[in-house]
């Protein structure tokens, strides 16, 4: 088999498990939903300051969901005694493609939840260069986590070890996706950051998974 | 010095194969502190290698560094094809359905291994297969994690304890598992630390003793 089909096969063996057990829904969304609410009330619900906020907000609220969505990556599969059988079967570029195409995809959706709040509740403006920033953002949010997700498997802090590790080595993200969502602003430098962002992390990804794999 | 290799070979070979698993002086330290090795071991397509040893003597570190999951401190291990390590509880997420786990490692494995029904009725594994593996006892789990050993195919299984919360017919639905993937061509390495629960023909036995691979008397 192939090493995209076997990544493919880790990738849809994840959703499926998300739809048998709502792990990920159940802690994200409603996590997604109350931060985007309180965040309106926080900031002392006048509009301009809320449709100002919101495209930070949104960007905040996906590096905050991508630290339980971590634990899908090692950490569960390890609790359940799955991960030698993913380690044996799979390489570790197929390992790393499966996961990575779970975790953007949760991501994606939190990020398009957290959009939709901030339009509806926050009344801020939609820029189709949001889209472009949710798609390379969550991308590159996507692979920092999953490197941090192998990496910190046995850690027992480990969630507050990603949190630490990830928010700041996420800044790149967090930057250049508020500039890209916020209105009056040139969109291609942005997107260029996000995409070069994507690139490295996603490079540094493949030449380190391997050793990270090794106990 | 390192004594001469351990070498187990199938009881039906007539001439010398090429080892499916080869250890050579690999040691393996955690923390600065030597746990096992030097080791020696050939294992031979479709030999049964029964490994004994109390609880501490090296054994999972054995099967780990055999199936490539541990990193040898030193020396070299070398293993051709697939290998999975197998122990009592694993294998499967508690979310998957018995189903769903068995075909994701049977289509995962390039279905080279014992279509899935025919590894759930070898192990003794009797319940529905739309069973959520969460609600399975210690003892199914168990079987569970043979089967999806052998719906996997694969060139080397190493099997740790298998027998740990297995009843009777249980520890011999393990051992017709260990003969069928044998029979299949795998080289299987067994560790148990309680010999007699496990009434497995093997084509060696080994003892693990403060971390060397010795043959028992």
């Amino acid at each position: 088999m192939s090493t995209a089909r076997i990544a493919f096969s880790i990738a849809r063996r994840d959703v499926s498990l998300e739809l048998s057990g709502r792990e990920a829904s159940i802690t994200v969304l409603p996590f997604v939903a109350a931060l985007m609410m309180l965040a309106g009330l926080g900031l002392g619900g006048q509009g301009p300051v809320l449709s100002a906020a919101a495209p930070g907000l949104v960007w905040l609220v996906v590096l905050v969901s991508a630290i339980p969505l971590a634990r899908g990556v090692a950490a569960a599969e390890r609790a359940d005694g799955c991960w030698d059988l993913l380690r044996a079967l799979a390489s570790p570029t197929a390992l790393l493609a499966g996961k990575l195409a779970a975790l953007w995809l949760w991501l994606l959706i939190a990020w398009a939840v957290a959009s939709m709040l901030a339009v509806a509740l926050l009344g801020a403006a939609w820029r189709p260069e949001a889209a472009v920033a949710g798609v390379l953002g969550t991308f590159g949010v996507a692979v920092t986590t999953v490197v941090l997700g192998v990496l910190l498997p046995h850690g027992a802090r480990r969630p507050g070890l990603i949190a630490v590790l990830l928010v700041p080595g996420a800044v790149p993200v967090l930057i250049a996706g508020t500039h890209l969502a916020a209105p009056a602003t040139s969109g291609l430098p942005w997107a260029l950051l996000l995409a070069s962002y994507d690139a490295i992390s996603l490079i540094t990804a493949y030449a380190v998974f391997p050793a990270l794999l090794e106990e | 010095m390192n004594p001469a290799p351990q070498t187990a070979s199938s009881r039906d070979s007539v001439a010398p194969a090429a080892a499916t698993l080869s250890l050579r002086a690999v040691t393996r330290s955690f923390a600065g502190r030597l746990v096992i090795g030097p080791i020696d071991l050939d294992l031979e397509p479709g030999a049964v290698c029964l490994v004994e040893g109390a609880n501490g003597a090296g054994k999972t570190t054995l099967l780990r560094l055999a199936a490539h999951l541990l990193a040898p401190s030193s020396g070299r291990c070398r293993n051709a094809g697939l290998a999975v390590y197998v122990r009592p509880g694993a294998g499967a997420r508690g979310e998957q359905s018995v189903g769903q786990a068995l075909d994701w490692a049977y289509r995962t494995a390039a279905r080279r291994g014992m279509p899935p029904d025919d590894a759930l009725d070898l192990v003794g594994l009797t319940v529905p297969t739309a069973s959520v593996v969460a609600a399975l006892s210690a003892g199914q789990h168990t079987r569970l994690a043979m089967a999806i050993a052998l719906v996997t195919g694969p060139a080397l299984a190493c099997v740790d304890e298998p027998t740990a919360h297995l009843d009777g017919p249980g520890c011999a639905g393990v051992v017709q598992a260990v003969a069928a993937l044998a029979a299949a061509g795998s080289a299987v390495l067994v560790a148990t630390p309680v010999p007699d629960t496990l009434d497995c023909p093997a084509d060696a036995y080994l003892r693990l003793r403060h971390g060397l691979l010795e043959v028992p008397p």
